[in-house]
């Protein structure tokens, strides 16, 4: 089952929203294929947004909110404009995981931006299936500049989960 | 003929101990020395001193480096400083590339001195990646006219346009109503001076009245834009009050300053009471109520009213509903009413049902005069909140005090005042024709809430007073003040820049098949005929360079100037390749 939605489910992984900023989109899947990571801490790619959730990673790093040294932000105006392709390709060279630090509804582009962003990933997830790539690689959450803390639980939870599952799928030819 | 090599140099600060502390700058230095483009790298203890500064000058100038990458704190911070150094030493702004290796690895990972080090070194190198790319970029000069659109003429509207006349710019003031003033020409007496808020709206008007720069435009409405920053084509609708009949109007400004103004709550059927209790009415209601009664008693009904209830926080931190922000200006308006009811009806005695006082600043004033003159205030949390029950003739308020060990305070009230906080205007007509962003309380949102405060993401649009928020007249003037410089300091020089990182076309790519169009909230998408072929087309001048439309294009025809796919695709494999 690799199916988009919110909410509770008792066979799913499960990421609950922080208390003291309730994520507005998280999207999360049924892990398939698992196996084990060699080293300490995953890769993971981050896209984040230069106005919305860089400001938050920045925050981070001045609060010394510790998270793996191997997650690495590219900075990109909006998320609603990121290419899944970008997303396969990270796979493809190595990430272990993609991380979308999404504008949610504090988009300064405009609020369609969350169903855009939701739409590209739903988009991905399918290519991912067709490639055997384990949709739970791929997580999404709205980061907005205030979001220091979410981020920093994000990229743990994610690191853990990655750690436990396979990063070395052969996609299809 | 080939195309020349790049040469660009690369610099790592120190950033004092900031950086070095933790990472090893001179290890980052050599891992990218090597680098094909790579001229000269150094460190340097502050990239961002005076002296570096200089000398990243005299680099170029000396070296004939194409581009340069210095590897330091947030972008944030120093991004336009490096640009406008490449720009002192003759390059391109453009062709400078940023690495944060402050925020994101020394202090990120300060607990983990090899792996800030390794990322460091990743980091950089994925900036080098994207100085590949970095192409020298000319920003688009645009004409801009010198006159400025203020829409509301409100308490902000009308110092906007003040403030804009002054600086000699052409105004055109418009206004939905027949007259100027807005809420605040409907207020009685203001804290804490006692002019009425006619009077103050009266003085503003004499005051704008000589400007003749300002052209006032009543009982009109922009129904139509088109352009962009510099050069805005405004329709307006306006309507003659004695005859009914409507006249278009066209006009082009440089900037629009939005100040429109907010709406009240109104409380839901049966709301604390609201509509099903005639003792139950509204903030406005009731001020509109001891401004309009002489006399010696007030009277609600025909009735005496001795006992007044105000609960506070009605339609404004709602746990269940909408509005979860704070009305801000409620708590100091409740309490400023009601002490001027206690003045002009010495009789009544007023029951503050309250979450929490926000009288902030000198506000606090007011909350001391009430305390002196007997006012008596009841709290309660979020999950307690008053219950208003209708029983007989009595309209009762009962609460658990929390200020009381939770005592339950049951009163019986003559009167009960709901104080409805500020809501974003239930009609957004002209908020959708500039297509502005509205934020988590739907009201207009700004850029950056402490660093741009009053400008939004469409160039040239700008916002005031209670349209962005919350406010109460001092903070309204503040913004609209600041928004009227703002305005004037796009449109002054006569021209005006548009940035250069849009989204680009390939048409040998693109087929046209609409979904880039249908993707952009800008409209800034053409259908065009070109060589017999139907393709899009960017018009720069609107573009937002947001990409939105980049993802939906089956074909991968779209790309986004400093942030194509060769780009990203190259900064990948820099930050997955292995450091030797």
């Amino acid at each position: 089952m690799n199916k988009l939605f919110s909410g509770t489910g008792s066979t799913d992984r499960l990421i609950l929203p922080l208390p003291e900023y309730p994520l507005s989109h998280i999207f999360f899947f049924k892990s398939e294929n698992m196996g084990n990571i060699q080293t300490n801490s995953a890769k993971i790619l981050v896209f984040s947004t230069e106005k919305i959730s860089d400001p938050a990673i920045d925050m981070a790093g001045l609060l010394k909110l510790h998270y793996p040294p191997t997650v690495y932000s590219i900075s990109i105006p909006c998320s609603s404009g990121i290419k899944p392709s970008w997303i396969l390709y990270a796979y493809e060279k190595g990430f272990d995981g993609v991380f979308i630090a999404a504008d949610g509804s504090d988009c300064v582009y405009g609020e369609s931006c969350t169903e855009k962003t939701g739409n590209l990933v739903g988009k991905t997830h399918e290519l991912m299936k067709s490639k055997n790539i384990d949709p739970a690689r791929l997580r999404m959450a709205a980061i907005c500049s205030v979001c220091s803390e979410s981020f920093v639980k994000q990229m743990r939870t994610f690191n853990e989960y990655l750690l436990k599952t396979a990063p070395n799928q052969t996609p299809n030819p | 003929m080939e195309k020349k090599p790049k040469k660009i140099g690369v610099y790592i600060c120190h950033c004092g101990g900031n950086i070095s502390d933790y990472v090893d700058v001179e290890k980052v230095r050599q891992a990218v020395e090597g680098d094909e483009i790579v001229f000269l790298s150094k460190t340097t203890m502050f990239a961002c001193s005076d002296a570096n500064q200089r000398d990243m000058v005299d680099d170029i100038k000396a070296n004939g480096l194409d581009g340069v990458v210095v590897a330091s704190c947030s972008p944030k911070l120093h991004l336009t400083t490096f640009r406008n150094v490449s720009e002192r030493a003759d390059l391109n702004k453009y062709t400078y590339v940023h690495a944060n290796i402050r925020e994101q690895a020394s202090w990120a990972h300060s607990d983990n001195k090899m792996g800030a080090t390794e990322k460091a070194i990743h980091l950089v190198k994925a900036a080098i990646a994207k100085s590949h790319y970095a192409e020298a970029l000319e920003t688009n000069k645009i004409k801009a006219v010198k006159a400025v659109a203020v829409i509301g003429a409100g308490v902000a509207g009308i110092k906007a346009a003040i403030s804009l006349a002054e600086k000699n710019t052409e105004v055109v003031l418009i206004e939905r109503e027949s007259e100027m003033g807005g809420r605040v020409a409907q207020w009685g007496p203001l804290f804490s001076t006692q002019e009425t808020g006619r009077e103050m709206i009266d003085r503003l008007s004499s005051q704008l009245k000589q400007h003749k720069n300002i052209n006032l435009l009543t009982n009109s409405e922009v129904v139509e834009n088109k352009g962009s920053v510099g050069n805005i084509a405004l329709k307006i609708r306006r309507k003659d009050p004695e005859t009914g009949a409507e006249v278009m109007t066209e006009i082009t400004v440089g900037s629009v300053l939005m100040a429109t103004g907010f709406d009240y709550y109104t409380p839901q059927q049966a709301e604390f009471g609201y509509g099903t209790s005639d003792k139950v009415i509204t903030l406005p209601e009731f001020k509109k109520m001891i401004d309009s009664q002489t006399g010696a008693k007030l009277t609600h009904n025909g009735r005496e009213v001795k006992n007044i209830a105000y609960i506070y926080c009605v339609g404004s931190r709602q746990t269940e509903g909408e509005n979860t922000y704070c009305s801000r200006n409620c708590c100091t308006s409740t309490i400023h009413a009601a002490v001027t009811a206690r003045q002009k009806f010495s009789h009544i005695q007023n029951y503050h049902f309250n979450r929490g006082l926000r009288t902030y600043g000198k506000q606090e004033i007011l909350y001391a005069d009430s305390l002196r003159q007997g006012d008596i205030y009841f709290q309660s949390y979020e999950d307690g909140l008053p219950v208003v029950s209708v029983e007989g003739k009595k309209t009762i308020v009962k609460v658990n005090d929390i200020l009381t060990n939770n005592r339950e305070i049951e009163l019986e009230a003559d009167l009960v005042v709901l104080v409805t906080g500020m809501v974003p205007r239930a009609d957004n007509s002209v908020g959708s024709l500039f297509k502005l962003p509205k934020g988590r309380d739907k009201f207009y949102n700004e850029v950056h809430m402490k660093l741009r405060p009053v400008e939004t993401v469409i160039d040239g649009i700008t916002i005031a007073g209670a349209c962005q928020g919350p406010k109460n007249i001092a903070e309204s003037v503040n913004s609209a003040l600041s928004a009227a410089t703002k305005s004037y300091s796009i449109i002054s020089k006569g021209e005006v820049e548009s940035q250069p990182l849009v989204a680009t076309i390939d048409p040998a790519k693109c087929s046209w098949c609409g979904a880039c169009e249908e993707a952009c909230p800008f409209d800034a998408i053409l259908k065009v005929d070109k060589d017999g072929k139907t393709i899009a087309e960017i018009n720069n001048t609107v573009c937002k360079g947001c990409g939105m439309c980049a993802p939906v294009c089956e074909p991968d025809a779209v790309d986004l100037i400093a942030c194509s796919s060769a780009e990203i695709m190259s900064m990948i494999d820099a930050l997955v390749t292995p450091n030797p």
